[in-house]
């Protein structure tokens, strides 16, 4: 152990002074996670892609957030011409179907029959235009859909 | 999901889906019991409805107990009931992240008293009981934003009941007798 002189005469090994570096350096390091992990926790995060193409369409849970439960999309996307598009399964019980996601979403707008199987509904949310399409896959029981099928497209009317 | 559960009662307000949930965590998958006069005493557009009904079929109802009791000149009794009709509980969170949608039936027993009442005629009494019943259980395609955590989707929570960390379950209640007497 190779040692070195001090002013006073005593010698002090090399190796404390690495200890003390080393030491100092955990502390540092620690510290920086410690605020890592404040940031992380305190920062809201931001959308994912997902969400911000549900947020464009007027579609996301913070714009709706009385409902306290919502729908995930199958398909989230936006077009080239700006166009975003969702698309979503809902069942028929009454926690996932036609009428629960017109209430979760707050759509009012009157119905239109396009097809025996297909209805549609427009409205505006903000600055944006809706148009929800809803295929129903018919159930053996009269009248009756086994599940149902939605996509939204949605259109800023500032074309943006 | 555990912690969060029990944390529930203050980030979404709610015991009665802190106790749901816990039930669910717990892997039993019996059946809860639920407070039914204290879900319709939270739900008063539910309560309203549930009271409405007797004075809807009571016309009805008193008509058939009525030509009974002339036909047969004995008292009588019997039963009716509105047929399980849908409510989701969306005017109160915790009952909603409790119970969501949910089937109520109420049933009632209609009788024609044999002692004719102040005016002469025979007395109808209806007394109804609201049956409440849904399952706990997760829907594709469908998510709850639980703060801190994000978006907790279905299908997360329905991972824990196939490899049997958790159960879901059968639940369901019925109020106390209730009469209504015109």
């Amino acid at each position: 152990m190779e040692r070195v002189s001090t002013p006073t005469g005593l010698t002090r090994p090399r190796r404390r002074r690495w200890l003390v570096w080393f030491l100092a350096l955990c502390a540092v390091w620690t510290l920086g996670a410690i605020a890592w992990a404040a940031v992380a926790l305190l920062t809201p995060a931001g959308d994912d892609p997902q969400e911000a193409v549900e947020r464009k369409a007027g579609m996301h849970h913070d714009q709706h957030q009385p409902a306290g439960r919502y729908y995930i999309p199958t398909y989230a996307k936006v077009e080239k011409d700006g166009t975003a598009v969702l698309r979503y399964e809902v069942g028929n019980g009454q926690d996932s179907s036609v009428k629960d996601f017109l209430r979760t979403y707050d759509i009012t707008a009157e119905p239109k029959r396009a097809s025996p199987s297909e209805v549609t509904y427009s409205d505006r949310f903000g600055d944006v235009r809706r148009t929800f399409t809803i295929t129903y896959n018919p159930s053996p029981g009269a009248g009756g859909y086994d599940c149902a099928r939605i996509t939204v497209r949605a259109r800023g009317t500032d074309a943006s | 999901m555990g912690f969060f559960a029990m944390g529930s009662p203050a980030v979404l307000g709610g015991p009665h889906s802190a106790k749901h949930m816990l039930h669910h965590l717990s892997n039993t998958g019996e059946p809860l019991d639920i407070d039914v006069d204290a879900l319709m005493g939270d739900l008063p557009d539910m309560n309203r409805n549930v009271e409405a009904q007797p004075a809807e079929n009571a016309p009805n109802w008193e008509a058939q107990a009525l030509a009974e009791y002339e036909r047969t000149g004995k008292p009588v009794k019997y039963v009716q009931q509105t047929g399980w009709q849908g409510w989701t509980a969306e005017k109160d969170p915790d009952w909603y992240h409790a119970v969501g949608s949910f089937h109520y039936n109420t049933v009632a027993q209609v009788e024609v008293d044999v002692v004719p009442g102040p005016d002469g005629e025979p007395k109808t009494t209806i007394r109804y009981q609201t049956h409440v019943y849904d399952r706990y259980n997760w829907d594709a395609n469908k998510a709850t934003p639980v703060p801190p955590m994000g978006n907790v989707s279905d299908a997360q929570m329905a991972r824990l009941h196939q490899p049997g960390q958790a159960k879901e379950y059968d639940m369901g209640g019925q109020s106390e007798v209730r009469t209504w007497n015109g």
